[in-house]
């Protein structure tokens, strides 16, 4: 009986024990979770850097000066040392996003949150996110400099890796158990895929090709044109392009060289709001005769944030500004001479190819007069508490078929991907050149390998010189190659050549005294070769470039304006037309809305409740209209706003406004009346809930922790303006990622904020310590240390020694 | 009742110098040792450990957050969900600790009984 009792008692224990040590399914580790000594608990601390630490990697002593926001100022005698400090400060601020980060590129994350990622994983490995990665970092390692500073930075990393102990885990990995593997070069590359993914993994060639099976080739053009009559492009238009002289282009192939594929189930893309705006003055037109830049990239609004803001200094450079956690150098920045960043310059660089198998073993594929080996892939999903599994990738010479008949598509078919992301590539340099680059040449220089995401690279230097670059590697493609589903059988369809990089459109001190861009069409139709992207926006552009038409010179303070400019473009192009069409069937229920909404001044201000009205209406509006595309069985992609407006102006009486579930025969007025009521229920519904009408309520701004935007890691109703399509382009989940102002003085001054914090902490007073500044349309002085002895401003050092 | 103070302010010492370098179940081998050295009667068994390890890991919660302004405290107490109440989380914190001492200390017991 009594030995019995105990092995009962000591079995419940050693069972309870290791259950509360290991956790399952959903539930985090109990009892290693909630220990004082081990758990959470020694994650609620705030950052309180060290005076010295030891590294035994470094060659020699590294200072690094922390400001008020917890931002390092790196200072190395050496490059090797310079990115091995990199590596070990981000890693100590970051460690587990930028882990995350690159699991999820690397189609990983069953390994950490368990099967319900699984069809995620698939579709990164389909879609060669490894494959590209690995590609990349073969290319990187051909140069032997970039070799030593990769491998520095990861060294950098590890070393912080094994200096935790389990407890000083970050807080996220005991919440899932598990454990930091150790960093490598590699992932530096999967982590700039990840970028190139978000940036230039968007196509709509599956959906342009259902479209035109359904509605046919006149309507498509209606809907879908490529280029528009307002659209004020980022090379000026009066850019003639006559000095290229006649340039090679391919010609329109004969015949049929679309693949008429119907597709029901596509892979998740990319939010086509990722996208930013930048833009510089030169002296000339800068009011304190100094050269002025910015640039505020919008991407999905999380928490950890996406940039890390660094200076990093070794003797040959000294720059400063946003840095990716992963990636080496600054990302959008400005040094002692020069400053530079980025908005996306998307164009159709992914496209998709039928391959037609010889027999079920899928081993050869039909390519000209011939037959071609497929190279089959086993992809090993790990699975957290479950069963590996095995997914079997097969790559022509395109690149990966993503869709067959295990993997969405039409359950059918086998379409493999061509993109842009999966060839070699040293983007990475693009970065560290540009760091240590001092004027316009060397900017040149350094952007001209750059391959993907494409970029719109704006530049201004003390010289004054001010520029852009629209730089990326990108397809001389024949006349709308790859806007459909092409026959891979076919070699005529292939990517022939590319457009020679001196070819990619580009502009240097042009007459009107400023730069931008906004991810509006790179050129005019005029530019001699094809271009073609279905997201280019239409109207961030037009308020930019009006407000710099508007005077002659600009402030700092106008840049700020511009940044949090809440200006609605859209609103101000189609409300007139829709209050006409409303006004004759206001009732009692609506009226009160329609007086809000024709006193609006069209500005998404924080308590514009009109903001609001119009929104609620036009979302109703746009639903409504395009009701035959959101029930269709197949794919489709809806046409985009400017152009839903273009149709209500001037083909009001266009099919698509009937309504499919009446049986009247509606016009784009009936469509507004019957929005117009909708959205008046919605708002009312809204209001009964107790919350504001003002738009900053109604909106319900969010930043999002990385992890399914886990509540409590989260910041929810921050109070700002703005929406997409308008300059200050802060939408719910959405909006500018990093917002930076410089001024190059004979000492390059510079404002920065972002809407997250230098911690990745969340038990930290730096996890979200910016997001309010960033709200209120504030900003940081960047503290631009000259050399390591400048310490005004600085609020503790850490000597980090050999 | 002596005993159960003098229970409580061992397994208390020992919890803690073993949380210094054990992973965080050292606080059961550290009830049980004591459990089996000194014998206690009854339901104090499991109540007693239940209550000394619940007031070491809650003070010791208390001490680290308290430090930090609750700042983590208080998301971990929406995740749980608690309602964002941190003294709900350090009472539960407090409970899972004390259980496992609870435990150690029946099987640290009933070891003894059956040895002598």
């Amino acid at each position: 009986m009594k030995l019995i009792k105990f092995i009962i008692s000591a079995a419940l224990t050693i069972l309870l024990v290791y259950a509360a040590d290991r956790g399952s399914g959903t539930l985090p580790p109990i009892g290693h979770f909630m220990s004082p000594q081990t758990g959470f608990w020694q994650n609620d601390q705030s950052e309180s850097p060290e005076t010295k630490l030891n590294l035994s990697g470094l060659q020699s002593e590294v200072t690094v000066h922390y400001d008020s926001e917890l931002i390092p100022h790196v200072f190395a005698q050496n490059d090797s040392d310079l990115y091995y400090a990199q590596g070990y400060i981000t890693a100590k601020h970051r460690l587990w996003q930028m882990e995350f980060q690159t699991y999820a590129a690397a189609g990983r994350l069953s390994e950490i949150i368990g099967k319900k990622a699984i069809e995620y994983d698939r579709g990164q490995r389909r879609k060669g996110m490894v494959f590209g990665a690995q590609n990349a970092i073969n290319e990187m390692l051909k140069d032997p400099i970039l070799t030593k500073r990769l491998k520095a930075y990861s060294d950098g990393v590890n070393a912080y890796i094994e200096s935790l102990d389990s407890e000083e885990y970050p807080v996220e990995y005991k919440l899932l158990g598990y454990a930091p593997e150790k960093w490598k070069p590699e992932k530096s590359a999967l982590l700039l895929m990840y970028m190139t993914d978000m940036l230039a993994g968007r196509d709509e060639d599956l959906e342009n090709t259902n479209f035109l099976s359904l509605f046919g080739r006149e309507t498509f053009d209606l809907l879908f044109p490529d280029f528009i009559a307002d659209q004020d492009p980022v090379i000026p238009r009066e850019r003639d392009w006559t000095d290229f002289g006649a340039v090679e282009r391919p010609e329109s192939p004969e015949g049929v060289f679309k693949a008429i594929v119907q597709t029901t189930d596509v892979l998740d893309k990319p939010d086509p709001d990722n996208g930013s705006n930048n833009w510089a003055v030169n002296a000339e037109h800068s009011e304190n005769g100094n050269p002025l830049l910015a640039n505020d990239p919008h991407l999905g609004l999380n928490l950890p944030s996406i940039w890390y803001v660094m200076q990093l200094s070794a003797p040959d450079h000294n720059v400063m500004g946003a840095t990716l956690p992963g990636a080496l150098g600054v990302i959008i920045g400005f040094n002692d001479r020069i400053a530079w960043g980025v908005t996306n310059a998307t164009r159709d660089v992914k496209d998709w190819y039928r391959i037609e198998f010889e027999d079920e073993t899928k081993k050869r594929y039909r390519y000209g007069e011939g037959w071609r080996d497929i190279r089959e892939v086993i992809e090993t999903i790990k699975v957290k508490g479950g069963q590996a599994v095995l997914d079997t990738v097969r790559y022509t010479h395109y690149g990966p078929i993503t869709y067959d008949e295990t993997f969405k598509g039409n359950g059918r078919e086998n379409l493999a991907m061509k993109w842009i992301g999966h060839l070699p590539n040293s983007n990475q340099n693009t970065f560290l050149s540009l760091n240590r680059a001092k004027n316009y040449e060397e900017y040149v220089k350094a952007v001209s390998t750059y391959t993907a995401p494409a970029q719109n690279f704006i530049f201004a230097s003390k010289d004054n010189d001010i520029a852009l670059w629209i730089q990326g590697k990108i397809a001389n493609k024949f006349n709308e190659q790859g806007k459909f589903v092409l026959d891979g059988s076919n070699p005529y369809n292939e990517w022939q050549s590319f457009i020679p990089q001196e070819h990619n459109p580009h502009v240097r001190n042009p007459e009107r005294g400023f730069v931008s861009s906004a991810n509006q069409h790179p050129t005019d139709e005029n530019y001699p070769y094809y271009v073609y992207d279905p997201t280019y926006e239409t109207y961030r552009n037009r308020v930019i470039n009006d407000f710099f038409r508007s005077k002659k010179t600009f402030s700092v303070q106008d840049f700020k304006d511009l940044h949090n400019n809440n200006y609605n473009l859209k609103a101000a192009e189609v409300l007139p037309t829709f209050l006409s069409m409303i006004a004759s069937e206001v009732n009692s229920n609506t009226e009160g809305y329609f007086t809000t909404l024709s006193s609006w001044d069209y500005y998404n201000h924080t308590d514009a409740i009109g903001a609001s009205v119009f929104e609620a209406l036009w979302n109703e509006y746009y639903t409504m209209v395009w009701d035959e595309l959101t029930e269709s069985d197949l794919a489709l992609q809806l046409p985009d706003s400017y152009q839903t407006i273009w149709l209500t102006k001037y083909h009001s009486n266009h099919e698509f406004f009937d309504l499919q579930s009446s049986s009247e025969t509606e016009d784009a007025a009936a469509i507004a009346r019957l929005a117009f009521n909708e959205a008046a229920k919605k708002l009312d519904a809204f209001k009964k809930s107790g919350k504001s009408l003002g738009w900053a309520s109604y909106k319900g701004t969010q930043v999002g922790h990385l992890l399914q935007a886990l509540p409590a890691f989260s910041r929810f109703e921050i109070p700002i303006g703005g929406n997409k399509s308008i300059v200050n382009a802060t939408s719910k989940t959405h909006g500018p990622s990093w917002r930076m102002i410089v001024e190059l003085d004979s000492e390059t001054k510079a404002l920065g904020v972002y809407p997250g914090g230098q911690s990745g902490n969340p038990g930290s007073r730096y996890y979200d310590s910016m997001i309010d500044t960033w709200a209120a349309g504030d900003y940081y002085e960047l503290l631009y240390l000259p050399n390591s002895q400048a310490i005004s401003g600085i609020t503790s050092t850490t000597q980090l020694k050999p | 009742m002596k005993r159960i103070l003098i229970h409580s302010i061992l397994s208390i010492s020992l919890a803690f110098l073993f949380q210094l370098f054990t992973p965080w179940w050292g606080v059961v081998i550290a009830t049980a040792i004591i459990s089996f050295i000194i014998r206690l009667k009854g339901i104090s068994v499991f109540f007693t450990p239940l209550f000394s390890i619940g007031l070491l890991w809650g003070i010791q919660a208390y001490s680290i957050s308290n430090a930090n302004d609750f700042i983590l405290a208080e998301k971990i107490a929406v995740l749980l969900p608690l309602n964002g109440s941190v003294g709900a989380l350090i009472l539960v914190t407090g409970l899972v600790g004390g259980i496992f001492g609870a435990l150690g200390s029946i099987t640290g017991r009933s070891l003894k009984v059956l040895v002598s």
